[in-house]
């Protein structure tokens, strides 16, 4: 179905306003799918009841909200995604956790637009990779999405089979996950209850001031427009431990965007750390 | 790299031959473990093999079997079948396998089975 520009123009404003996600005109076509799920979810074929529900940018069906937002937002996540990232995780950050925790410290991990949990999962198997227990004892695991659904989904630790084969290499499946049914697969029990999962907008949540000692970040500011990504940058800083690190997709960097930043190479990839001795006058 | 695909449906094997090839693999094809055992024994060279469980003649873990036991390769095999218990991942694993694909699968399942294996990333 296509839609008259006033209409892509209401609902993008809508979601931009409430994740940041920026929809330009040429890349409407993209919201197409998204408009028919939700007119199908209000049992409507008229797109004015559609522009009714979102008017003024003030939704008051709060199952609309979650849904334009579940919908606006890219949920593609997998385990172990980029495995040179989490190789280097397991060779060179988690022993120095363990090392940590040793002398009495504590660790704490934000994956901080988690999706269904694959990301904060992958970090925990890779600790128990490293000492069988070890998450259970000075961790602390947090986890948050702008999406409750996705959440939901983290949470129950379920995963359908396609889900659970895709990154995960099978020694990992078999020792990690339990068969619920003939398609479902469940993480272990202790996984899940680790994690503080909670709801979180990158561009309007209250931050935790230097609490982490890794944040994950990655491929979720490239949606964002420069001025958003600088804020959530400075903020994400502001929440690392000094030392801390912070850990980008791929393709992103702080350059341009931040100058507090220090860029590292650890096990062959790039993390920006918030220094141990700040610089006079940084934020 | 090439890939033997082990598979006695005829839509798995051109399913995934076109899929492989499609990144520039080449494929060698094979009903059921007797005729994948036989093109070994005759020198066919291979860099990794793709195995359906249930086939007629020769099921996938009697070819595990006799590869081992007659030492007719060492590239690596992963299991590529709708068995999806732990204990069946379990038996194969100890004859030898060294991925498990359940099916149904997708695309990017498949190459990402195939980088873990062998190193070799074909990500678009």
């Amino acid at each position: 179905m296509q839609f008259n520009n006033k209409f892509y123009e209401e609902f993008s404003n809508y979601i931009f306003k409430h994740t940041g996600i920026h929809y330009a005109e040429a890349n409407y076509y993209q919201l197409d799918a998204r408009i028919n799920k939700l007119m199908k979810f209000l049992e409507t074929d008229d797109e004015n009841e559609v522009l009714k529900a979102i008017q003024g940018g003030f939704i008051k069906d709060q199952r609309v909200h979650q849904m334009i937002v579940d919908l606006a937002t890219n949920n593609e996540t997998y385990f172990f995604r980029d495995p040179g990232v989490f190789n280097a995780i397991k060779s060179e950050l988690v022993p120095q956790w363990l090392e940590k925790i040793d002398q009495g410290g504590k660790v704490s991990v934000w994956s901080c637009a988690s999706s269904s949990g694959q990301e904060i999962y992958s970090i925990m198997m890779n600790i128990e990779e490293k000492r069988p227990g070890g998450i259970e004892k000075g961790f602390e695991f947090k986890a948050t999405d702008i999406s409750n659904s996705i959440l939901e989904k983290a949470k129950s630790g379920v995963y359908s089979q396609l889900e659970a084969q895709r990154g995960l290499p099978i020694m990992m499946l078999t020792k990690y996950f339990k068969q619920t049914d003939e398609s479902n697969w469940s993480i272990r029990d202790s996984f899940p209850k680790k994690v503080d999962f909670s709801n979180f907008n990158l561009l309007t949540g209250a931050y935790p001031v230097a609490q982490f000692d890794l944040i994950c970040c990655r491929n979720v500011l490239i949606y964002q427009k420069k001025e958003n990504k600088a804020m959530v940058l400075g903020k994400l800083y502001q929440s690392l431990k000094p030392g801390g690190l912070l850990l980008l997709g791929n393709t992103e960097n702080t350059f341009g965007l931040n100058k507090d930043f220090q860029g590292q190479t650890i096990g062959g990839v790039a993390m920006f750390q918030r220094p141990l001795e700040e610089k006079k006058g940084a934020a | 790299m090439k890939i033997m695909v082990v598979d006695d449906s005829k839509m798995i094997q051109a399913l995934v031959k076109e899929t492989l090839e499609s990144r520039g693999i080449s494929v060698v094809l094979a009903e059921n473990g007797q005729v994948a055992k036989d093109k070994l024994a005759a020198g066919e060279e291979i860099d990794l093999i793709l195995l359906d469980w249930n086939m007629p003649v020769m099921d996938g873990p009697s070819f595990l079997v006799a590869v081992k036991e007659e030492s007719l390769t060492s590239s690596p095999i992963v299991m590529m079948t709708t068995e999806n218990k732990p204990e069946k991942i379990q038996e194969v694993i100890e004859k030898g396998v060294v991925e498990f694909i359940m099916k149904p699968f997708t695309d990017d399942v498949l190459f990402g089975k195939i980088e873990m294996v062998t190193g070799v990333s074909y990500a678009v």
